[in-house]
């Protein structure tokens, strides 16, 4: 869009091409589109490339978020959903071992 | 015919992950991680869950860790979440085994032993390096010898499955799969670029079913883009370099996050890189 959009404006004003040549102080009106032209393609071109470092660095993040989560929820056993945490009517501490090292799985 | 149990055993103290990315696969996962655990119950499973839509986390069995992504990364960023999860953790080996139950767990400990005998870095479990009876779509069997094909032409490897996601990996490609994993058809392209940068690859023949449950991701008209886009990916792939010498980077202490990994060091003076709990 940001390279077409100014052909647009080009279609309903042809002699803005001269008008820029002028202005940039360049002898030959297609030469002065082409310049035009090819700085809008490198400003997208840049824009791409940020966009695409950018979905890098969110994809890491999202990964190091989950992996975090997952730690979190090995590091707080209280805080599991309270179906897989059984209590006996004495104790207070939840009678159920979480030992994830040995994959121990719940009664 | 050497027991599939020897390298192991040579090598006692192998810690060895298995990765199950899943999306969506709530009818045969609960079976596979049931599987996994019967048949391989010195290892470790680790379940990636891609942003699933259905009930898929609830039908994985208590005591398995679970890393759910907050969205759909793909089987590149899935599959890269393990990786990283198998660096932080110290691992030796990771082994992929896909959710659908497609992948036999019991071939699992025979590329584990096929990795462990030094020959190579990575082992590719091969659908079609021997007479095996698994059929194949037309689009996808032409799909699969274009890409053979293409990877003998760019870097003269001959693999016969080059799209098998069933592969272990040994420590030195899971700090590099740590360190930059391709995001959306990520089986070739890691053959590729895993052999121009120096590593070795090799196949080893394996039994697998067809899918159980689910939907693949790749349909017919989906197949033909997905030749046409691993194509180009695979020339763009000639020219990347994701893994030069001397950069990919991990710390001997694995439960530091180095900025080496995700992002520049901060500056002196600027916020930490944070720490994971150990």
């Amino acid at each position: 869009m940001l390279i077409g959009l100014p052909f647009v404006g080009l279609a309903f004003w042809p002699a803005a091409v001269g008008l820029m040549a002028t202005q940039l102080h360049i002898q030959y009106n297609t030469l002065s589109l082409i310049c035009v032209s090819v700085f809008l393609f490198l400003v997208v071109f840049e824009l791409l490339t940020i966009v695409s470092m950018q979905d890098q660095k969110i994809n890491a993040l999202a990964q190091l978020v989950a992996i975090l989560m997952e730690k979190q929820k090995l590091a707080e056993p209280e805080h599991r959903p309270a179906e897989v945490v059984e209590s006996s009517n004495d104790s207070k501490q939840p009678s159920v071992s979480w030992n994830p090292a040995s994959q121990a799985t719940h009664p | 015919m050497r027991h599939a149990q020897d390298n192991f055993d040579k090598h006692p103290g192998t810690r060895c992950l298995v990765i199950v990315p899943v999306f969506n696969e709530s009818g045969s996962i609960r079976k596979v991680i049931c599987q996994l655990r019967r048949a391989l119950p010195e290892f470790d499973v680790l379940v990636v869950d891609d942003g699933s839509t259905d009930d898929t986390v609830r039908q994985v069995p208590p005591g398995v860790p679970i890393v759910s992504l907050p969205f759909n990364l793909g089987i590149g960023g899935a599959m890269q979440t393990g990786y990283r999860y198998a660096a932080l953790h110290g691992y030796d080996v990771a082994v992929q085994v896909d959710g659908d139950g497609q992948h036999r767990p019991s071939e699992v400990r025979r590329l584990i032993d096929h990795l462990l005998s030094g020959e190579s870095d990575l082992v590719v479990g091969s659908r079609f390096l021997e007479q095996v009876r698994y059929k194949q779509t037309i689009v996808r069997s032409i799909g699969s010898l274009l890409l053979r094909g293409i990877i003998r032409v760019l870097v003269g490897m001959d693999l016969t499955d080059c799209t098998s996601g069933f592969r272990a990996a040994n420590r030195r490609v899971i700090l590099a799969f740590a360190h930059w994993y391709p995001e959306d058809y990520p089986e070739p392209e890691v053959i590729l670029l895993l052999h121009r940068a120096g590593y070795r690859i090799s196949e080893l023949a394996v039994r697998m079913r067809h899918r159980r449950s689910g939907r693949s991701s790749i349909g017919i008209l989906g197949g033909v883009f997905y030749v046409l886009k691993v194509t180009v990916c695979l020339l763009l792939d000639l020219v990347r370099d994701p893994w030069p010498s001397g950069k990919v980077m991990w710390h001997d202490h694995p439960e530091t996050v180095s900025g080496d990994l995700w992002y520049a060091p901060a500056p002196a003076g600027g916020p930490k890189a944070p720490h994971l709990p150990t």
